[in-house]
């Protein structure tokens, strides 16, 4: 019996101790992204939210590493989100918006926030949209390695005296893209102060950057074509008229987004995206 | 179609098998258990039962369990069907649709040696370092799908080892796992004139390697760090433990030390550097990690002491560093504090806090004679900078005249740090005084009686540890009571109602239940509406926060 336990033991030990040495993984440092596709990262947030400023300061850390051209992001405050979301009694601003609603809605509810989406695309094996901050890195370098398949270019034409705003939308295919497509676009702030929760404190003049302030297209986006062929080219324009500035609404601080994405097959992937300001004195 | 094909192949077998093994003659047993949940989501924006798919436009949701078990020639056969139709239950914010054979698995004892594969599950020691369970109120569900070899050395000798994938509702997590245990057993014997003694002692180890995808992703990243917080990747991560049941007399001594080797797991308060020179809350940190558990009990004549104590540090052991609140746990570790039953006095629960918490519990109960019971229970729980995260003092008496009637009162105070516990940054620690009664009247053999009713008061500040500033009082104070007449051996008839009387946070709101349990056999039959508040959730020593509820459920449970 004792012989049995010893043995026993004995091959314990030999399991783990014999197996415990492995060769870790590389890290290598940031590259610069070799393909041509851009990435919107689409983040929803709240003020209430204690672990939201960790999305800001991932989506913040990746525009730096690799270009707030080539990763766009824009953040989102939606109602289903709850109390997170809600203003606090003395916020000044409710951030929150019908078209956060109707997209967190579309892109399927995620168990908590901050979470975002990546293009729009799951992991391989997954079919989560959004994730939490930890999983966007790798997202966005894997979008970032790719060709894009269609060109998006906006043109905003803002008149400070009128506060009336254009937006031509022209949108090439760059292969032949077999399915629908869709445009989506809105307007987006940064630089506006209110508070925020942050862990366990709170902050009384937080910067809250690349806000949703509303959206131009339909929430879901606009029809573009059931099919696009190589070369084939797609525009718009889109007008309306800024609101009156009241703390928020500074032109100055706004850009317009807009992302092409590809709809068939439950499938959204971004195709491409990209943004520009619309005024710039 | 991964898990309909699973599901076929399981049915198909166990049908074969029991038809096969029937046909030559051999004692087969079938057994099973239904259980099925309905809810219909009606929507009440006052209490936050709102904006979900289910309160939006699906309004109906559900799940069920229907579990078999066949038994013949020394096999054991087991497979379970698990449907959810727009269920809240894995995240009570969205909706979860999907069906198909949640659980299944074959055993058989070789000699000594007993084999199961398909879903296992198991645990090592107390399973605070392993443990692979079920809890369907949360919807977790951590089996391993794998293989386990369990041999006995001798009659109070065991070895085991297991290997396997976790389940994750009906697909796996791509880590492996691996792992096993010895435990064995030894006694004095009790013989005349000499004190009876036992000792069960047990060492385990447990080994989880993540999958090349997961890794990538980590590295993806961990690139983004700024230099000083960059840190590496390891493949595999160990667990050991030594555990120990010391029983002399009326004196049971439980003793647990489990230690994590060196892995990496996101910590949502470490401070951060970023690359624009600011710094934010939440990184990757890779540290080893320990948990030290003890229980000390006496128990003889009408007296019963338990002490408990734990400390862990880094302790959060997931299968994937991914993972996230309820899934992907491979350890269950319970609160240190009482599992409360009443209504209020369940309403704020200590859950535990993997990367730093200190406990103990000191826990008395005394029957005086055969009516009258007195308990003591008190909690103090720290994170391991000496930050009070819990306090509970819990007292009750009861008194029980035979055949007619049994009284229970007592009061509960509590420091409950809702900063910590629920993430929420504008909170603070609230502080609770809740007195509370119970009173069963029979009238007789088959009619009873059940009245309950307890007040929370959020105004005090018993602990002292709030200066110079108002309390906290979360949602204010609340009363419950609620009524219960059953009629055995059919019919329990109920309705209670809470109510926000000093309400702070919204305005005064009756949560109000009412419903009747139908009883007929091994079949039982529940309707009920429910307005429910949010709150954490405990079930089985694991919690989670909860939205607000308002609707009506249906339960259905049989056994047979």
């Amino acid at each position: 019996m004792k012989n049995k336990i010893i043995l026993a033991l004995f091959g314990f030990f030999l399991l783990v101790g014999t197996a415990c040495e492995e060769i870790p993984p590389e890290i290598p440092p940031i590259q610069p992204p070799t393909g041509t596709k851009n990435v919107i990262i689409e983040e929803f947030s709240g003020v209430q939210c204690p672990n939201c400023p960790v999305g800001d300061a991932q989506i913040s850390n990746l525009q730096s590493l690799y270009g707030s051209d080539r990763v766009v992001a824009v953040t989102m405050h939606a109602y289903v989100t709850g109390v997170l979301s809600a203003p606090m009694s003395d916020s000044r601003y409710d951030f929150r918006t019908d078209a956060a609603e109707a997209i967190i809605k579309n892109l399927g509810l995620p168990s908590g926030i901050p979470a975002a989406s990546v293009n729009r695309v799951p992991f391989e094996g997954e079919t989560a949209l959004l994730s939490p901050p930890n999983q966007w890195a790798a997202k966005v370098e894997r979008q970032l390695e790719k060709e894009a398949k269609v060109g998006v270019n906006l043109q905003p034409e803002y008149n400070p005296d009128t506060r009336m705003l254009t937006v031509n939308v022209r949108v090439i295919a760059q292969e032949n893209i077999p399915g629908p497509t869709r445009l989506h676009m809105g307007l987006m702030e940064d630089g506006m102060i209110d508070k925020q929760i942050d862990g366990v404190t709170k902050i009384e003049e937080y910067e809250h950057n690349h806000i949703l302030r509303d959206y131009i297209t339909d929430h879901l986006g606009d029809n573009i074509s059931p099919s696009l062929s190589l070369g084939e080219t797609w525009t718009r324009s889109y007008t309306l008229e800024i609101p009156e500035e009241d703390g928020w609404w500074v032109a100055e601080n706004i850009s317009v987004f807009g992302f092409v994405s590809q709809n068939f097959d439950d499938q959204k992937d971004v195709l491409q995206a990209t943004k520009a300001k619309i005024y710039q004195p | 179609m991964g898990h309909i094909l699973r599901g076929t192949i399981g049915i198909l077998f166990l049908l074969s098998l029991g038809h096969q093994l029937s046909g030559q003659g051999g004692i087969d047993y079938i057994s099973g258990s239904l259980e099925a949940n309905g809810n219909a989501f009606i929507r009440d924006e006052r209490i936050g039962a709102a904006n979900t798919p289910q309160y939006d436009h699906q309004l109906y949701g559900g799940e069920a369990w229907f579990d078999l078990r066949y038994t013949n020639y020394g096999f054991n056969v087991g497979l379970r069907f698990d449907v959810f139709n727009n269920s809240n239950l894995l995240n009570p914010l969205d909706s979860y649709t999907g069906e198909g054979i949640g659980m299944w698995y074959i055993n058989k004892t070789i000699g000594k040696l007993d084999v199961t594969a398909g879903y296992i599950y198991d645990q090592i020691g107390s399973g605070m370092m392993f443990r692979s369970y079920e809890v369907r109120p949360l919807l977790i569900d951590n089996a391993l799908i794998g293989l386990k070899l369990e041999y006995e050395l001798s009659k109070d000798w065991r070895v085991k080892a297991f290997t396997g994938r976790q389940k994750q509702q009906f697909e796996v997590y791509r880590p492996v796992v691996v792992g096993g245990s010895l435990e064995g057993y030894f006694s004095s014997g009790g013989g005349e004139g000499s004190r009876f003694w036992s000792l069960s002692p047990g060492i385990g180890v447990v080994n989880r390697t993540l999958d090349d995808a997961t890794v990538n992703e980590l590295v993806s990243d961990l690139r983004t760090y700024t230099p000083e917080d960059s840190i590496g990747v390891n493949y595999n991560t160990y667990a050991f433990n030594a555990f120990n049941t010391l029983s002399i007399g009326s004196i049971t001594w439980y003793a647990e030390a489990s230690y994590k080797s060196q892995e990496i797991f996101f910590d949502p308060f470490a401070e951060k550097s970023n690359w624009d020179g600011s710094t934010s809350l939440g990184k990757y940190r890779s540290e080893d990690g320990y948990l030290l558990y003890s229980s000390l009990s006496y128990a003889r004549g009408g007296l019963g002491v338990t002490f408990d104590w734990r400390q862990m540090s880094n302790f959060e052991f997931r299968i994937s560093p991914f993972s996230q609140q309820l899934q992907g746990l491979m350890s269950f570790i319970p609160p240190m504090a009482r599992q409360n039953t009443f209504r209020l006095n369940a309403r704020y629960n200590a859950v535990p806090q993997f990367l730093g918490e200190r406990a103990v519990q000191l826990d008395v109960n005394y029957s005086l004679n055969r009516k009258w019971n007195f308990s003591f229970n008190g909690a103090f729980i720290n994170d391991l900078t000496g930050n009070s995260l819990y306090r509970e003092l819990y007292t009750d008496f009861s008194y029980k005249k035979p055949r007619k009637y049994t009284l229970t009162g007592g009061v509960q105070l509590q420091l409950y740090n809702q900063t910590v516990y629920e993430l929420k940054g504008d909170a603070g620690s609230v502080q609770t005084i809740t007195p509370f009664l119970d009173f069963l009247y029979k009238f007789s053999r088959k009619k009873a009686l059940r009245v309950e009713t307890q007040y929370m008061y959020t105004g005090s500040n018993w602990t002292g540890e709030v200066k110079g500033r108002d309390v906290y009082r979360e949602f204010g104070d609340w009363i419950f009571l609620q009524a219960e007449f059953s009629m055995a051996p059919h019919w329990i008839i109920f309705a209670s109602d809470m109510y926000n009387v000093v309400p702070e946070k919204t305005e005064d709101i009756h949560y109000y239940s009412f419903g009747a349990a139908y009883t007929k056999g091994s079949n039982r039959f529940s309707l009920s509406w429910v307005k429910q508040v949010e709150g954490v959730v405990c079930t089985g020593g694991v919690c989670r926060l909860e939205p607000a509820f308002n609707g009506v459920r249906l339960n259905v449970n049989a056994n047979f």
